[in-house]
């Protein structure tokens, strides 16, 4: 994507892109997002410590929810994003890694972080020139800002720019741009 | 320079049910029309200074 570069974006890559690591060994695996299905939500519970109800958002047909996949075997979900595409930006209304991806005993790590690049990607795709909002916690804004590059512009809401996905995307994307 | 990126690390991002309010849509859509014309004013002065 020689635009960008002539555009002069400064990113620097410090993973392997459009992959997930294991945090064990250092290997790292390529993945897939596609749309899930009813199906794919089977073992998808509360009950198999997952924080939210999934099966919900799928209700919801505004909504288009994601699952992220190891290449070659989807049916193991690693993380699911829900995003709802609006008139002038993408809302991320949820994001989720899979149980065994959580706290410090996490099988891989880069979930999140690829799942909301493709959440960036997605909003260039529709035309919205990359821009993403979603609801923060407080005490998790200076989080956003620092790793994803995110604006905090009041209440619980921020904002991912234009420039600030591009850089996600490149982050993540690279080897298919 | 290469500077050391922190990796995005949350387990979840979000609360159910996540329901924008009007107000909420307000400010993000005037946030994103102020931040456009910002990108294009930066152009602008960006192909005059070139």
């Amino acid at each position: 994507m020689k635009k960008l570069v002539n555009q002069g974006i400064d990113i620097e890559i410090d993973e392997l892109t459009n992959s997930i690591k294991n945090v064990i060994s250092g290997d790292s695996f390529s993945t897939d997002i596609t749309r899930i299905t009813k199906a794919d939500l089977k073992a998808v519970t509360k009950k198999n410590d997952w924080q939210f109800d999934w099966k919900l958002e799928l209700k919801y047909p505004e909504r288009d929810v994601f699952k992220l996949t190891i290449v070659n075997n989807q049916t193991i979900i690693q993380g699911l994003i829900s995003l709802e595409v609006k008139s002038d930006h993408v809302f991320m209304n949820l994001v989720e890694s899979a149980p065994f991806n959580k706290g410090k005993t996490k099988i891989y790590s880069g979930v999140p972080g690829n799942l909301v690049a493709f959440a960036c990607k997605l909003s260039f795709q529709r035309g919205h020139e990359g821009n993403i909002a979603f609801i923060s916690k407080t005490q998790l804004i200076d989080h956003y800002v620092e790793t994803l590059g995110a604006v905090h512009f009041g209440g619980r809401l921020m904002i991912i720019d234009t420039n600030a996905a591009l850089k996600l995307i490149n982050r993540y994307f690279t080897n298919i741009i | 320079m290469k500077n050391k990126r922190i990796e995005l690390d949350v387990d979840f991002i979000g609360s159910q049910p996540s329901k924008l309010t009007k107000e909420e849509e307000r400010m993000i859509s005037e946030y994103i029309r102020s931040h456009k014309a910002k990108m294009r004013l930066k152009t602008t002065k960006d192909r005059v200074n070139v």
